[in-house]
């Protein structure tokens, strides 16, 4: 044997052992390092009485209603699979309750790796698949073609993730102003909690640039954007952040940042007992990563449209078994975030049009229509009481957004928590979208609103 | 001054970090003379074993998981190097560099396989207590790492310094050959500076893990952008230095975020992006402008890089396979197809201008996805301002050309690694600064520049609604472009491309002007760019310039080198490893592979292609002409035709006068006070002892090290102030103790680079389309004649045998017909037959072409034998000249051979030579 055939065949073994290395990904699940560990009841639950229901099994030999989620599941920076997860397991729990008035639910999903060309390839593969609509799909690169090709292939978008490429499109149903909105809003959250100066700790993309200037506007004779600064990729030390906030004196500071850089400025913030107020989504944060903060978990201000899953509302008990009975780790109470929590909300809201439409063929037209005919469609006291007019078009660019109330939050350690949970996150108040941005380059004009 | 205190505090230990990443990288470039660009994929490699397998899955504890993740770091890092690196020895340094970008991606993906992309908190584990002097903060863990960086940076210095093994490293990168001659083994040592090295990368990532959390990419940018910068200040040699570097880059980003807003505002701009990466770049950047040089030294090895096409097109073969692809494109492929087929087409342009630039100029760059981004933008805005797509497109790529030049301004002081890690820099830089403003792109809120749907010539051809019709302009793109980089490769141009990628010392020394060729390839490349860039950018309604990235240039070069860096067809197969492009659709839809393992594979595929074929795949397809001629996809070759009869005329005569030259490298006076004439006509020998100036002088005279003092005229006319390659141009050339040959290119093209007449300036773009064939000069046929070469005109350099190389070398710089001729030792290696033939040119040049001609040698006889007139040096300076009878009997040229009767004895080399002089 030549030596450069001896090379390419220890090549080849050490590349088989890499594979193998490859191997495993899914039993690498993080064990939790503290915090306390949900138990969640399994105790039969009455559907009716929380305002759900149970039909039964749904039949398979009836055409089912398909539905889609897109988002990206691998990407070398960001891993949303658990949408995707979040919506099949919680097909399967509705469909062992009646489906879609009898129909089964069926999901299709699809990988958008964070690049556009494979986000409109998956727009290919779900239409191909015959899904009817999607939920909760959230797009993170080319949203604009992703909305132009499914209102093409008039795939109606429920509870979609709206960014400001497609907060205007009228083939998306979003029930809240998702993740683009809760930036513009934690400013008035920490206003309420107390600060005037606030710093913004953001996400380093060309979007993202925008904000303070956007936000200073909006913001105007309420508080200072004081500070502004993007958090690089490659950034090995967090705290100058929190020092450049503090030195900036903002007595609070706004987190625009992914999951990992909004812990990493959380724990810099902490190792420096900072005093200042940090205001984060509710979409970053489980009740066990706030849990893990200790005392710091104080400093935490918290908004998102709807309450986070340990939160004691009735229907959040079928939310929480549902989506823990496969017993996937990052679907348990105390690691669930907000935007899985979607794929089951969003869900819900769907079948719950169907039933009351008693639609029992589903096209995509035939969906459209019913969503734009809807009004009011019962949303359980998930959004502070508000219900969901899915055809909202209201002024602001936020014209989709189906819902207004936004909830502010703080942890209490002693507060009560379900399933075994320890501590809990407690509402401090209500924001209206519509009347905070009123009058800024977000909202409608001052004399609409 | 609290504030900046503070942030000197905070800079000083984020640079602390850098450091010990860059110290790896300096271990690995001392012991193997090899950036390795994984270094930091195999920290994080190393972190996520130890936090996210040992410790969290496992349980074990921090100390044992922190070890073993660091001997496995080293363990990875010893594989690469016993596998991949020792099969690719002999390797062009490129492909090897190439190889470690291989290895980052296979790192990368295993990790974003094995762990997901979900980013994991790390637990710190090093003493973290918060230290509060007045109102400035000190964490207690970067003083740790402070610490450890700086003893180990100091470990490392004396290591290297004081230990026998240790100064062995650091001679192995710079000659292999006499450290095997002290009984070192190169590859043991190599395999040992790549196990401390990636030891070394572990370390660094498992102590950073905790500041930054498990991230796949994190320690990579860490790398790539300070690392590399902080590696450079030190040369890539000095460790302390590199510490340097690191706690400077580190710092100065920590100011750029105290002192940000107030930057803005002294500027008055409401928005500056990409200020904290400044400080790594602007490094970087004055490191290769302080230390660089315009030409290489003496002394500089030139980089060998993988082989050349001919540039030889076959239209019927590109018609057939255009005709075919479009076929299968529109009766066979789906939309998803398309995309692929598109995305690979959009790569292979940008490979066409690494071809141009790397494969055809030897310039390295890592800035391609980034010009291709301006190119895009400039064509986006003027979309965006209401121009039509056409002539928008147009105006992209003519203007970001200029861009090109403003890139190409670091390869005018720099070349090699060097090159390829201040266009790193710059790339990165682009897209933080231009790319991550809204105020550049065209839209606040829109994040890229809104285009709207593309129409072009009014049909509909955006890539999302109608990929067919995208997937065709770019196949039309790519073929056309293909045919412009064929032409390039075949024409005077191309050639002096090549001079320079070869052997930027002998390119100018035959007038072959460095920094226009430098330039040059850099506008071209950027306007072959720029459309790659408009392919990509122009496919939706938003332009995404996420699309880019560095890793995109990164990985672009890498599929360069695949496909055949040297060869049109390189870019054909090269470009579908492209992600998203034909490669990942095989894997995906025929493999049923998904989640990263198209980026496993591409890693796999890169390791076995360049340890099996170092050239790419064009070449090994290419090689075997016949096949294709039977093929009937490519003419038979004709036979060649035996050259012109040629008059042999004598040149335009010039005397070159010398007056009290003095050379300087720092206190060291080289050449002082030298005089010497040489007059059409007439040899002048130039003698003296090893280390006597004779080379320097030369080197002087024609432009390669400055003069400090003295006149040097060209018939008249003062010279001295004037670069190499003018005085080459004005007549007065040189050859090279050092042969400096084009080795890539047929002897036929090394003749051709030192005869091609010189063409108006037209030609730089004339050449894209019409490169013509150019029959040799009579002064070069004539060339070629009387040295013999005329039956190895279609062989390399490097096939011949050393006899013949000289000539070539000799005939080469004889080709153009200069006036005055400079012939540094050309009998060195010539058996006594061969000398005596040289001898006799020698003489012919001066007495039938009437050129003068200088002789430096040290075959005192041929000197004795040709020359009308000798020149001695001893120390620098002049200590005799006159007939060769004359200089026979000096004293003083005695001495300067013999040393003085007290100091050596009569019989030492060299006395037999002066007493048997026969004049």
């Amino acid at each position: 044997m030549s030596k450069r055939r001896g090379r390419l065949l220890a090549l080849m073994v050490a590349l088989a052992l890499v594979a193998a290395a490859c191997g495993g990904s899914d039993d690498n699940k993080k064990e939790g390092d503290g915090g306390s560990k949900s138990k969640v009841s399994t105790e039969k639950i009455d559907y009716k009485s929380i305002g759900l229901w149970d039909d039964g099994p749904c039949d398979a030999s009836k055409p089912p209603l398909k539905v889609g989620l897109m988002t990206v599941f691998e990407s070398p920076v960001l891993s949303l699979k658990d949408q995707a997860t979040a919506l099949e397991v919680s097909a399967k729990a509705f469909n062992k309750r009646g489906g879609a008035n009898g129909s089964c639910v069926q999901v299709t999903t699809c990988d958008d790796g964070g690049n556009t060309d494979q986000a409109v390839s998956c727009v290919r593969k779900i239409d191909n698949a015959g899904v009817m609509a999607t939920i909760n799909d959230q797009g993170t690169a080319g949203q604009a073609e992703v909305s132009a090709a499914m209102a093409k292939a008039k795939i109606p978008r429920v509870a979609s993730n709206v960014t400001q490429d497609d907060w205007g499109d009228p083939n998306a149903y979003p029930m809240d102003a998702s993740g683009t909105g809760v930036t513009f809003l934690l400013p008035q959250g920490l206003v309420e909690q107390g600060s005037k100066k606030i710093g913004l700790i953001r996400v380093d993309l060309a979007a993202a640039s925008a904000m303070k200037g956007l936000l200073a506007d909006a913001y105007k004779g309420k508080a200072q954007i004081v500070y502004d600064t993007p958090v690089p990729g490659g950034t090995t030390d967090y705290t100058q952040f929190i020092l450049g906030a503090q030195q900036a004196g903002s007595d609070g500071v706004e987190l625009a940042l992914g999951d990992n850089e909004a812990v990493q400025v959380v724990k810099a913030g902490q190792q420096l007992s900072t005093k200042m107020l940090i205001g984060s989504s509710l979409g970053t944060f489980s009740h066990k990563d706030v849990e893990d903060l200790g005392d710091f978990s104080k400093q935490m201000v918290f908004m998102w449209s709807y309450p986070p899953a340990t939160v004691d509302l009735p229907v959040y008990k079928a939310l929480r078994q549902d989506l823990a009975s496969t017993g996937e780790e990052d679907l348990q109470p105390e690691n669930l975030k907000a935007s899985p929590m979607r794929s089951w909300i969003g869900l819900y809201a769907l079948l719950k049009m169907i039933r009351d439409a008693k639609m029992k063929s589903f096209t995509r037209e035939g969906l459209s229509k019913m969503l734009n005919d809807a009004k009011d469609v019962p949303m359980l006291d998930i959004f502070g009481g508000e219900d969901w007019t899915p055809s909202m078009d209201h002024p602001g660019i936020y014209k989709r957004a189906g819902t207004n109330t936004w909830g502010i939050y703080r942890w209490d350690a002693n507060a009560k928590a379900p399933d075994g949970l320890k501590g809990n996150f407690v509402a401090k108040g209500k924001v209206s979208f519509d009347k905070t941005l009123c009058g800024t380059i977000f909202g409608a004009p001052k004399a609409q609103c | 001054m609290q504030s900046f205190v503070q942030f000197l505090i905070i800079g000083l230990g984020a640079g602390a970090t850098y450091a010990l990443f860059a110290q790896g990288a300096v271990l690995i470039y001392r012991g193997s003379g090899l950036v390795n660009f994984a270094q930091g994929a195999i920290g994080t490699f190393a972190a996520y074993i130890a936090f996210a397998d040992l410790k969290d899955k496992q349980g074990w504890g921090t100390v044992p998981a922190v070890i073993v993740a660091v001997i496995a770091a080293g363990i990875v890092s010893f594989a690469f190097q016993a596998i991949v690196l020792r099969a690719l020895r002999r390797a062009a340094a490129l492909v090897r560099v190439i190889a470690t970008i291989g290895l980052l991606g296979l790192l990368q993906a295993v990790v974003l396989k094995r762990y997901g992309a979900s980013n994991e908190p790390v637990e710190s584990y090093l003493p973290h207590s918060v230290w509060t002097l007045g109102s400035i903060t000190i964490q207690e863990e970067r003083v740790y790492l402070v610490v450890i960086t700086v003893v180990v940076t100091a470990g490392l210095w004396a290591w290297t310094r004081y230990t026998r093994i240790g100064l062995a490293i650091s001679a192995s990168a710079q000659n292999e050959r006499a450290v095997q001659t002290l009984g070192w083994s190169p590859d043991r040592l190599a395999a040992l500076t790549w196990t401390l090295g990636g030891m070394l990368g572990g370390l660094a990532a498992v102590l950073a893990a905790p500041l930054t959390g498990l991230s796949a990419t994190t320690f990579t940018i860490v790398v790539t952008v300070a690392g590399l910068g902080a590696a450079l200040l030190g040369a890539f040699q000095s460790f302390p230095l590199t510490l340097l570097g690191g706690l400077i880059i580190g710092v100065g980003e920590a100011m750029a975020t105290l002192y940000g807003n107030d930057i803005q505002k002294w500027l008055h701009q409401d928005l500056i992006t990409g200020l904290s990466r400044m400080p790594a770049f602007l490094v970087i950047f004055l490191v290769v402008v302080v230390r660089g040089r315009g030409l290489p030294l003496r002394s500089h090895v030139a980089v060998r890089l993988p082989r050349l096409g001919s540039g030889q097109i076959s239209m019927r073969a590109v018609l057939l396979a255009s005709g075919l692809a479009l076929l299968v494109l529109l009766l066979v492929l789906n939309d998803d197809w398309a995309s692929a087929i598109y995305i690979s087409l959009a790569t292979g342009v940008m490979v066409l201008s690494i071809v141009v630039l790397t494969g055809y100029a030897g310039q390295i760059s890592l800035a391609q996805w980034a010009l291709a981004g301006i190119g895009a933008l400039i064509a986006g805005r003027f979309v965006h301002a209401g121009l039509g797509v056409e002539i928008s497109i147009l105006l992209g790529v003519l203007l970001t050309i200029p861009v090109g030049l403003i890139f190409a301004i670091p390869a005018l002081r720099t070349r090699g690694v060097n090159l390829a890690v201040v266009t790193l820099g710059l790339g990165f830089i682009v897209s933080e600064v231009v790319f991550a403003n809204p105020n550049y792109l065209g839209g606040k809120l829109d994040g890229g520049t809104r285009i709207g749907f593309v129409k072009l010539f009014g049909f509909k051809v955006d890539a999302f609604n109608h990929p067919h019709a995208w997937a065709i302009v770019s196949l039309v793109a790519f073929v056309l472009l293909g045919l412009l980089v064929a032409n390039l490769r075949r024409s005077r141009t191309g050639r002096r491309l090549i001079a320079v990628r070869t052997n930027e010392r002998a390119a100018a020394s035959l007038g072959i002007s460095v920094f226009g060729v430098k330039l040059y390839a850099f506008a071209v490349s950027a306007g072959l760019a720029a459309v790659a860039g408009i392919l990509v950018g122009f496919k939706g309604q938003i332009i995404n310039y996420n699309d880019f990235n560095l890793f995109a240039s990164i990985n672009s070069l890498g599929y360069a080198v695949i496909g055949g860096i040297g060869y049109v067809l390189g870019a054909v197969f090269g470009a579908p490893n492209a992600v998203g492009g034909l490669g990942t659709k095989v894997i995906e839809d025929w493999l049923h592979l998904k989640n990263f393992w198209d980026l496993i594979i591409g890693s796999v595929l890169l390791f076995v292609i360049l340890i099996a074929y170092q050239n790419g795949i064009a070449d090994l397809v290419t090689r075997d002409r016949s096949v294709w001629e039977r093929l009937h996809l490519v003419k038979r070759k004709p036979e060649r035709q035996p050259l012109p009869p040629a008059e042999v005329e004598p040149v335009a005569g010039a005397s070159l006068s010398v007056q009290g030259v003095r050379v300087r490298f720092g206190s060291v006076v080289a050449v002082d006070d030298v005089s010497l004439e040489v007059h059409p006509g007439e040899v002048v020998g130039l003698i003296g002892p090893n280390g006597a100036g004779k080379t320097t002088l030369i080197d002087a005279v024609t432009g390669f090290v400055p003069v400090a003092e003295g006149a040097i005229e060209l018939d008249g006319q003062r010279i001295d102030r004037k670069n190499a390659t003018q005085r080459a141009r004005l007549g007065l050339r040189r050859s090279f103790q050092s042969l400096e040959l084009f080795e890539d290119i047929s002897v036929e093209e090394n003749i051709r680079a030192g005869s091609d007449l010189r063409a108006s300036r037209m030609s730089w773009v004339t050449d894209l389309f019409w490169p013509g064939t150019h029959e040799l000069t009579p002064t070069a046929v004539t060339a070629v004649r009387e040295f013999n070469l005329e039956q190895h005109l279609d062989e390399t350099p490097e096939e011949l045998p050393y006899g013949r190389r000289r000539l070539v070398g000799i005939a080469r710089t004889v080709a153009s017909g200069p006036s005055i001729v400079m012939l540094d030792e050309p009998a060195a290696g010539l058996d006594e037959n061969e000398t005596g033939e040289l001898a006799r040119l020698i003489r012919r040049l001066a007495d039938e072409r009437r050129m003068g001609v200088l002789l430096v040698e040290h075959d005192v006889n041929l000197v004795m034998s040709t020359c009308d007139r000798v020149v001695v040096i001893d120390f620098g300076r002049v200590i005799a000249s006159g007939t060769p009878a004359q200089v026979r009997d000096d004293q003083a040229v005695r001495d300067a051979y013999l040393g003085h009767a007290d100091e050596v004895g009569a019989d030492e080399v060299g006395a037999d030579e002066i007493e048997e002089v026969t004049p």
